[in-house]
C-alpha cells in the first residue's frame, strides 16, 4: 500500500512547524513512478521563501532521479542519483551534513544500493517547510506517483545505516527518528500518521488516495514457538502466597 | 494433539518484485490484501525447529474485504534446505509440489474471520535445522476462488500434523 500522488491534483504532504535541521538530517523513502513528470518531486526541505531548497526529485530529461539542491541562493544544482522506470519502485535516501550530502538509490529490480557523494555551498539554511509528493514553492512540480515508508531523523545517518534501511518499511535505526511514515494504513488519515510517536502529522492538499506500493517488507521475523511450552499447573495457594501462571519449558527434545 | 510451530504475521512477510498482495493497515490490524484476479504471492523464512519430524499444516486465518458470498482458494508450497544440499540459492528456487486448500463459502459478513487448514503434504522433505521457506498465494485461477474484492490475510500458523 502507498500514497498516490497526482500531478493535475497537486496533492501534496506537507509540514511547516518543528522541523529537522536543514543542516543536519537524514531522510529516506519508497516511490513508484506512474509517469514522469518534469521535477516531480518526491521529498523536499525548503527554506523561508523557497530560496533554497534540497529535493529528491525527477529530472527534466525524465529518467533519472536526482538531488537538485540549492542552497546558495544561486542557480539550482543537479546531481543524478538513480535511473527511475515507470512502475518499478525504488528506495531514495539522504543524509546531509553542513555541506557534505550523501544520496542513496536502489531500483527494486536489483539489491544493490548505489551512493553519490555530493559537496555543498551553503550552511545555515532555516526549513520553512518539508513535503512528500511535491514542493511547497513549486506547486507544478508534484510526483505523479506512489509514495511509502517515509522515514526522516534529526541526525546524519552513517552510509551503512542508511543502506539497511533500503530494505524494510520500519525503521533499522530509531535513534534520533524525528518522524516515520509507514503510509499503509487502509484510511487517509491513518496514512499521515506519525508512527514514531512524535506526533508529526502531515497536512494535506486535497485528498491522496491509497494505491499499491513497493515490495517492502516491514522488516519483523516469524515467531518460533519452541516446542513442549506449557502452562504450568498453579501451586497450592499458600506455597507462595499466589497464584503462579508462568510457563514451565517441558523439554527441548 | 498439534504443536503450533510458529506464527507468520504480515509484518513478517517477504514480497516478489512483482504480484505482491498489499501490506496495509485495516483498523489498526496490520493485514496482507490479495487480489480477486490477480494471483499474488508472498514468502516467509524461518528455520525448522528442532524436534520436527513433519508433516506440517498451515493454518491460514484470512477475513473478506467486501464479498460475503464465493469460495476461495490458496496455493501453499514449500522450500526445505538441508546444510549441505546442491541447490544454487543465488539463482534458483526449490519449491515442492503446491499443496491447495480451498473454502467453498466465505463468511457471510465482511470483515468475519475464518480460518483454512491445509495439510503441506508435499513439504520438501523438510527436516529440523533446513533452511525453510513457505510461499502463499491466493489461487485466483482456482475455479473455487470466486469471491470478488480483496481477501485480507491475518495470520498463518505453522504447525505439526501429529
Amino acid at each position: 500500500m502507498a500514497v498516490r500522488f497526482v500531478t493535475a491534483d497537486g496533492d501534496l504532504y506537507l509540514r511547516t512547524a518543528s522541523l529537522p535541521s536543514a543542516d543536519s538530517y537524514s531522510a529516506c523513502g519508497f516511490a513508484v513512478v506512474n509517469n514522469f513528470n518534469n521535477f516531480s518531486i518526491q521529498f523536499e526541505i525548503q527554506a523561508t521563501g523557497g530560496a533554497r531548497w534540497h529535493s529528491i526529485e525527477s529530472s527534466d530529461s525524465v529518467t533519472n532521479n536526482l538531488l537538485e539542491y540549492n542552497d546558495d541562493s544561486a542557480s539550482p544544482t543537479h546531481t543524478t542519483i538513480g535511473t527511475m522506470t515507470v512502475g518499478t519502485p525504488f528506495f531514495w535516501g539522504i543524509t546531509k551534513s553542513s555541506g557534505t550530502v550523501h544520496c542513496f538509490y536502489r531500483n527494486f529490480t536489483t539489491n544493490v544500493v548505489s551512493q553519490t557523494n555530493i559537496t555543498t555551498a551553503g550552511t545555515g539554511m532555516t526549513p520553512a517547510a518539508m513535503t512528500v509528493g511535491g514542493s511547497n514553492g513549486f506547486t507544478s512540480e508534484t510526483m505523479d506517483g506512489r509514495a511509502c515508508g517515509v522515514r526522516v531523523w534529526d541526525a546524519v545517518l552513517t552510509d551503512a545505516e542508511m543502506i539497511r534501511e533500503a530494505f524494510s518499511l520500519s525503521p533499522r535505526r530509531f535513534a534520533n527518528l524525528h518522524g516515520w511514515w509507514p503510509m499503509i494504513d487502509a484510511t487517509e488519515s491513518g496514512c499521515r500518521t506519525d508512527y514514531s510517536g512524535n506526533g508529526k502529522t502531515w497536512s494535506i492538499t486535497n485528498t491522496p488516495a491509497q494505491e499499491q506500493g513497493a515490495p517492502v517488507p516491514w522488516g519483523a521475523s516469524p515467531i518460533i514457538l519452541p516446542h513442549g511450552v506449557v502452562a504450568a499447573a498453579p501451586p497450592p495457594i499458600g506455597t507462595l502466597g499466589q497464584w503462579d501462571m508462568g510457563l514451565r519449558i517441558a523439554g527441548w527434545w | 494433539m498439534t504443536t503450533p510451530r510458529a506464527v507468520l504475521t504480515p509484518f513478517s512477510a517477504e514480497f516478489p518484485a512483482s504480484n505482491f498482495p498489499q501490506l496495509m493497515v485495516v483498523n489498526e490490524r496490520p493485514v496482507l490484501a490479495f487480489d480477486a484476479t490477480t494471483a499474488e504471492t508472498c514468502r516467509w523464512t524461518l528455520m525448522v525447529p528442532a524436534g520436527f519430524t513433519g508433516p506440517m499444516s498451515a493454518i491460514i486465518s484470512y477475513m473478506m474485504a467486501s464479498a460475503t458470498t464465493g469460495g476461495i482458494a490458496f496455493d501453499v508450497s514449500v522450500e526445505a534446505v538441508t546444510d549441505g544440499d546442491a541447490v544454487d540459492l543465488d539463482a534458483t528456487t526449490s519449491f515442492d509440489t503446491t499443496n491447495t486448500g480451498t473454502v467453498a463459502t466465505v463468511p457471510g459478513t465482511a470483515g468475519h474471520i475464518d480460518q483454512l487448514t491445509i495439510s503441506l503434504t508435499n513439504g520438501d522433505a523438510a527436516a529440523a535445522a533446513d533452511y525453510y521457506r513457505i510461499s502463499v498465494t491466493r489461487a485466483t485461477a482456482n475455479a473455487s476462488d470466486t469471491a470478488t474484492g480483496d481477501l485480507y490475510l491475518l495470520a498463518v500458523a505453522l504447525q505439526d500434523a501429529a
